[in-house]
C-alpha cells in the first residue's frame, strides 16, 4: 500500500523528484526543532508574497504549481509521501492538488501569520501532531490569549495558532475537516467523484495509521481491482465506518447503511480472517 | 303423601287449605311458647308452629325411606331412588300448594328479613329430601353416583342400560341444588358435586385406559376411528341423560385423554398416511386433531415438508430421465410440477376441508420447489423461463390441444404456477419475446386464446404487466390496416408493384426486438418498395423514425431459371443473397459481402443453409455457384431456418434485459418511496423496496443497497446530516 505514489495523478515527470525527497521523511519532525532556537523573521505579508514568489510557476504567474509545491515540501522538510502536504493544502485552502493560488496563498499565510518555511513546518507538525498522531495538545502561553485569541497572543507564540485552538477543543470535527477537505481537493470539477487511486492513498496516510481496519480495506480494494471510483458517500461513510467498527468486525450489522462497497469488504473479510487468522496482521506491521 | 294415585277430594283440599290460612291469620300470638328453631318475635304473622310441623312429617317420611334404601344396591337403589323421588316430589307439589299462603306470607317475611332456613314448602320438601335421605345414601361411598356410574360404564362397555332410570336420577341432582339467596334460581352446586365430578374422573380414568389398551393392539388409522366414534357417544349420552352443562367439560375431558395425549402419536403417524394416501384416514385425523388446540400445527408442518420433497422428488426423476446436461422439456416440466400441485391440493380439500393453514402449507411448499429444483439448481430464472416456453407451445397454432376447453384449462393450469413463481419480471420477458415471434411469424393459435391468457396475467399481476403485451397486439391490428391502406394507395398510383409487400410496425419500447448489428445494402428490386413505403409513412406520421428490423422479416422468392418454378421461404438475409444470382451465377464470397453488407459469420452462415439445401454450389473455398439443376419434391421450400447463434444468444438476451429493468425498477421504487416519505431510515427503506417489488421478482438486498449508492452519488437522495442511517429525498 505505502508503494502507491502519493501524487499518482500528477503527471509521471515529477515521480523522480519524489524519489530525493524519500530520505528525509524519515526524520522529518527533527529540523522544526533544532531550528527553533534561530528566531524566525515574524509575518509580513510582504514577506508571504516573496515566498510565494519562490515556488511561483514561471509559466503561469500568480500560482504555485506541482513543482513549485514539490519544492515547498522539500523545503519545508515534510514527505511528500505523508499526509502533511494535504494538511498544508488544507491550511492554505487549496482548490486543486497540488496547486497554490496566490489569494489562497496569502489568505492562508495571513490567517496562520507564518511567512517562512520554519514557521510552516512548525505549523504543519503542530497539526500532525494534534490530529494525526494524537498526541497532547499544546498549551496556550498565555490562558487570556487562550480565551481571547488572536492579537495578544502574536508576541509569544511563533504563528497565530487560533485555528489550532480551535482544532483542539473538538479534535475529531477538525480530522473530519481536513478529511472532507481532502475530498473536495482531490475531486474534478467536472465529476462528482474522485478516483479510486488517488482516494486509497488518501486513506492509507489519513485513515490507515489511525485505523488499521483501513488497511484490510484497502488490501480488499486492491485485490478486488474493480472499485473504479469513490463517491461523496464512500468518502464520508469510509471515516465513519473506520471510527465505529471493531477490528473484528463484531459490530457490523447488515441492517446499518453502509455503502455496498463496505458490505462487500465484510463479506470479503469475515471469511478471509476466519481462514487466515492473525498472519494477515503480520504482514501489515511490518 | 303416601296415597298419591288417589288423590284428595276438593273439599278436602279446601278445607285443609282453609285451616293452613286460618292458622297463618290467627292474630293472636299463642303457641310463641313452643318455639322450635325456627321461633320469631318480630312479626305478627303466624306460621313458624305450622312450619316447624312441616318439617317434622317431611323427616319422619324421609327416616322410612332411608331405612328401606338401606339395603338395596346398585340398579335397585337407583329404582327405589327414583320411585320414591316421584312420587315425594308430587307429595311435596300438594304440599306445597295447600300451604300457598303460609308460602306467601310467614315465608316471604321470615325470607324478607334475611333468616336463613326457611324456604317456601316446596323447597323446603327438597331441603329435607337432600340432608335426610340424599346426603345418607351418599354418605355411604356415594352410593347413589357410584350406582349411576357403574351403569354408565355398563353402557361404555356395550350393554344396553334403562337411560330413563339414569335420567331421572341425575334430574334429581340438579333439582336438589339450590340457591341461598335466590331460591328461584338453579344451582348446580349438588349436581357437580356429587355426580358431574366423580363422572368426570371416572371418564378419564376410562378412556386413558381404553385407549392404551387399543392402542396396543391397533394401529392408529383404527384408533382414529374409535376415538371419533367414542367422543360422539359421549356427546350422545350428555344428550340422552347428563346436564347440557356437562358437556363442554366432558368434552374437553375426553379429547384431552383421547386425542392431546396419543397426539404425538398421530403427528408420527401422518406421513405415513399422507405416503400411502389414506384419505379417509386422513380426514379423521384432522378432524380430530382440529379439536384440540396447537393440535394442527405439526401437521401443517409435516404436509408442508411432504409437498416440498414430493416437488423436489418429480423433478428430480425428470432431470435424471434426460440426464443432468440435458436440457428440461418446458411440457415435461410443468406436467410434473402440476401433478404435484394438483394432487397435495385435493388433499387439502378433501381430507383438511381447505383448512386456511393447510392451504398456506400447501402454497408455501409449492412456491420452495417451484421455483428452486433439481432443474433449476441455483438460479431463479429458470422456472419461470420454462414455465413461460410452455405457455408458448400452448399458444402455438401446432399444439396438439385440439380443442378450446383444452388449451383454456391448460392455461389456467400455467396461471396456478405463475402465482408460485418469484420472478415474475422473468416470465413476463420470456412471454414478452415469445409472444413477439408469435406474432411476427403468425404462429398464433387463436386471439382468443391469446386474449385470454393477457387477461388472466393481468388478473395477477396488474394492468403494468401486461400493458406491453396489449399493446403489441394493438400494434399488430395498426399494421394490418396500414398494409391494406398502402397497398390501395399504391395501386391508385403505381401499377408497376408485382411484389407483395405487407409491414408490421411495432413501437420500440413495447417490443423485445432489436435491429440487425450490421449494415445491410438493400436489394434493387424491393428498394422501390422500401422507399416508397418509408415515404408514404412518413407522410402519414411525420417525426417517426422507422427502424428496419431486417432481420424478423420474411421473403418467398419464385424461381424462373428452373423448368419447375419453385418458391423459395427465406430470410432477408437470403433474400439478398439470392437476388445477386439474377445477374450472375457464380459470386466469391467477398463479392457477396460487397454486395449485401452482411457481417462476414452470418453471412457464412446464411450460406451455408443455401448450400445444403443445394440452391447454391459450394465447389471452391469461399466461391458459390447457382445450382442449376435444382430439384425438390415440395414446390414451397422452407429455407428460413433460425441461425444457431441467434437461437442461443435469446436466453442469454433476456436474462440481460431481466437485470438491467430489475436495476431500473429497483431505483425507481426508491425514489418513488422517499417521494413519498420524504426521509426514511435504510432498514424501512428496503423493507418497503421489497414489499413493493416482492410482487414482480424478490430483489437482492445488496442489489438495493447498490441502487441506493447510485442514488446518493446521482443526488436523488442524500443522507441527513449528523446520521448514518437515514436518507433525505432531495427535491
Amino acid at each position: 500500500m505505502r508503494l502507491l505514489s502519493f501524487f499518482c495523478c500528477v503527471p509521471s515527470s515529477y515521480d523522480e523528484h519524489n524519489n530525493s525527497s524519500n530520505g528525509a521523511a524519515a526524520t522529518s519532525s527533527k529540523p522544526a526543532a533544532s531550528k527553533a532556537p534561530t528566531k524566525p523573521e515574524p509575518y509580513s505579508e510582504q514577506r508571504a508574497k516573496e515566498l510565494f514568489k519562490t515556488y511561483e510557476d514561471p509559466e503561469t504567474p500568480g500560482e504555485i504549481g506541482p513543482e513549485g509545491f514539490e519544492k515547498l515540501c522539500t523545503d519545508l522538510d515534510i514527505s511528500l509521501e505523508g499526509a502533511l502536504p494535504l494538511v498544508l493544502a488544507w491550511q492554505l485552502h487549496a482548490t486543486e492538488m497540488a496547486k497554490f493560488k496566490e489569494t489562497e496563498w496569502m489568505q492562508g499565510t495571513g490567517e496562520l501569520r507564518a511567512s517562512n518555511p520554519h514557521t510552516l513546518a512548525l505549523v504543519l507538525h503542530d497539526l500532525e501532531d494534534l490530529l494525526l498522531l494524537d498526541k497532547p495538545p499544546i498549551q496556550s502561553s498565555t490562558s487570556a490569549a487562550k480565551k481571547k485569541g488572536t492579537v495578544a497572543s502574536d508576541a509569544a507564540e511563533p504563528y497565530n495558532r487560533a485555528k489550532y485552538y480551535k482544532y483542539v477543543a473538538d479534535k475529531n470535527k477538525a480530522f473530519r475537516e481536513l478529511y472532507n477537505f481532502c475530498f473536495a481537493l482531490a475531486k474534478p470539477p467536472t465529476s462528482r467523484n474522485i478516483d479510486m487511486d488517488t482516494a486509497s492513498a488518501f486513506w492509507s496516510v489519513l485513515v490507515a495509521p489511525k485505523h488499521p481496519i483501513m488497511k484490510d480495506i484497502l488490501e480488499f480494494i486492491s485485490e478486488k481491482g474493480t472499485y473504479k471510483g469513490v463517491t461523496k458517500d464512500l468518502w464520508s461513510m469510509m471515516l465513519d465506518f473506520c471510527t465505529t467498527m471493531q477490528p473484528d468486525l463484531s459490530n457490523y450489522s447488515t441492517d446499518e447503511a453502509w455503502p455496498s462497497m463496505l458490505d462487500d469488504f465484510v463479506a470479503w473479510k469475515k471469511p478471509a480472517a476466519a481462514a487466515q487468522d492473525g498472519t494477515v496482521n503480520v504482514e501489515d506491521d511490518d | 303423601m303416601t296415597k298419591l294415585q288417589t288423590g284428595v277430594s276438593y273439599s278436602k283440599y279446601m278445607s285443609l287449605y282453609t285451616v293452613s290460612y286460618n292458622y297463618c291469620t290467627s292474630s293472636k300470638m299463642h303457641g310463641t311458647g313452643e318455639q322450635g328453631g325456627v321461633g320469631h318475635r318480630s312479626a305478627n304473622l303466624m306460621g313458624s308452629d305450622l312450619y316447624n310441623n312441616l318439617i317434622k312429617y317431611f323427616v319422619n317420611h324421609l327416616k322410612t325411606l332411608r331405612t328401606a334404601s338401606d339395603a338395596l344396591q346398585d340398579e335397585a337403589l337407583l329404582r327405589y331412588y327414583a320411585q320414591e323421588w316421584d312420587r315425594y316430589t308430587t307429595g311435596a307439589n300438594y304440599i306445597n300448594r295447600l300451604f300457598t299462603y303460609l308460602n306467601r306470607h310467614w315465608v316471604k317475611r321470615e325470607r324478607d328479613e334475611g333468616r336463613k332456613g326457611v324456604y317456601p314448602v316446596y323447597t323446603l320438601a327438597l331441603v329435607q329430601w337432600k340432608s335426610n335421605f340424599f346426603l345418607h345414601v351418599q354418605s355411604k361411598h356415594s352410593k347413589l353416583a357410584g350406582a349411576i356410574l357403574r351403569l354408565i360404564e355398563r353402557q361404555r362397555n356395550g350393554e344396553t342400560i334403562d337411560q330413563g332410570l339414569v335420567k331421572k336420577v341425575v334430574d334429581s341432582f340438579v333439582s336438589l341444588g339450590l340457591d341461598e339467596s335466590d331460591i328461584n334460581k338453579v344451582s348446580y352446586e349438588v349436581y357437580r358435586e356429587h355426580l358431574e365430578t366423580p363422572f368426570l374422573e371416572a371418564t378419564e380414568k376410562y378412556y386413558r385406559q381404553e385407549s392404551k389398551a387399543f392402542l396396543s393392539e391397533n394401529s392408529v388409522a383404527d384408533y382414529l376411528k374409535k376415538a371419533e366414534e367414542r367422543l360422539r357417544e359421549e356427546e350422545d349420552r350428555v344428550e340422552r341423560y347428563m346436564n347440557t352443562n356437562t358437556r363442554k367439560a366432558l368434552i374437553q375431558k375426553c379429547e384431552h385423554v383421547l386425542i392431546r395425549e396419543h397426539a404425538e402419536l398421530m403427528w408420527e403417524s401422518f406421513q405415513g398416511l399422507l405416503d400411502y394416501d389414506k384419505d379417509e384416514d386422513l380426514q379423521r385425523m384432522y378432524a380430530l386433531l382440529s379439536r384440540i388446540p396447537e393440535g394442527l400445527e405439526p401437521l401443517r408442518k409435516k404436509f408442508e415438508e411432504h409437498v416440498k420433497r414430493a416437488g423436489l422428488a418429480a423433478v428430480a426423476k425428470l432431470v435424471g430421465e434426460g440426464g443432468a446436461a440435458a436440457e428440461v422439456d418446458p411440457k415435461a416440466y410443468v406436467d410434473a410440477l402440476l401433478e404435484v400441485h394438483q394432487k397435495n391440493s385435493e388433499t387439502v380439500t378433501r381430507s383438511f376441508r381447505g383448512e386456511a393453514g393447510f392451504v398456506a402449507s400447501l402454497d408455501k411448499a409449492c412456491r420452495e420447489f417451484v421455483n428452486r429444483n433439481a432443474a433449476t439448481g441455483t438460479s431463479t430464472t429458470k422456472s419461470p423461463e420454462l414455465l413461460a416456453k410452455h405457455a408458448d407451445a400452448l399458444l402455438r397454432k401446432n399444439n396438439k390441444m385440439a380443442e378450446e376447453g383444452d388449451l383454456e384449462g391448460a392455461l389456467n393450469k400455467v396461471m396456478i404456477l405463475f402465482k408460485y413463481i418469484d420472478d415474475k419480471d422473468v416470465f413476463q420477458s420470456f412471454y414478452t419475446t415469445k409472444l413477439s415471434k408469435r406474432l411476427i411469424h403468425g404462429v398464433s393459435a387463436s386471439d382468443e386464446a391469446e386474449a385470454s391468457m393477457i387477461s388472466k396475467l393481468k388478473e395477477a399481476c396488474g394492468f403494468e404487466y401486461t400493458n406491453k403485451l396489449q399493446r403489441m397486439f394493438t400494434d399488430m391490428s395498426l399494421s394490418k390496416d396500414l398494409t391494406d391502406n398502402f397497398k390501395e394507395r399504391m395501386q391508385q398510383n403505381h401499377d408497376d408493384m408485382d411484389i407483395t409487400f405487407s409491414i408490421m410496425v411495432l413501437g420500440t419500447n413495447f417490443w423485445p426486438l432489436n435491429p440487425p448489428t450490421h449494415d445491410f445494402i438493400i436489394p434493387q428490386d424491393i428498394l422501390p418498395t422500401y422507399t416508397r413505403f418509408s415515404q408514404y409513412y412518413q407522410q402519414k406520421h411525420s417525426g417517426r423514425k422507422l427502424t428496419w428490423l431486417w432481420n424478423y422479416s420474411k421473403n418467398e422468392l419464385r424461381t424462373n431459371y428452373l423448368n419447375q418454378k419453385y418458391i423459395l421461404m427465406t430470410s432477408s438475409w437470403q433474400m439478398a443473397v439470392l437476388l445477386q444470382y439474377n445477374n450472375n451465377d457464380t459470386l466469391s464470397l467477398d463479392e457477396l459481402l460487397a454486395a449485401t453488407a452482411i457481417s462476414k459469420d452470418i453471412l457464412k452462415q446464411v450460406l451455408a443453409v443455401l448450400v445444403k439445401a443445394k440452391i447454391l454450389i459450394n465447389e471452391e473455398t469461399d466461391q458459390y455457384d447457382l445450382n442449376p439443376n435444382f430439384k425438390s419434391k415440395k414446390i414451397r421450400i422452407n429455407l428460413n431456418t433460425p441461425i444457431k447463434a441467434e437461437q442461443k444468444a435469446e436466453s442469454t438476451d433476456v436474462l440481460k434485459t431481466v437485470d438491467e429493468d430489475r436495476k431500473y425498477v429497483i431505483q425507481a421504487t426508491i425514489v418513488r418511496i422517499m417521494k413519498a416519505r420524504k426521509t426514511m431510515k435504510n432498514q424501512a427503506l428496503i423493507q418497503e423496496v421489497i414489499q413493493q417489488i416482492s410482487q414482480r421478482f424478490t430483489p437482492k438486498i445488496p442489489d438495493i443497497k447498490k441502487a441506493i449508492d447510485h442514488l446518493l452519488e446521482k443526488e436523488y437522495i442524500e443522507r441527513v446530516e449528523g446520521t448514518r442511517d437515514t436518507f433525505a429525498y432531495v427535491a
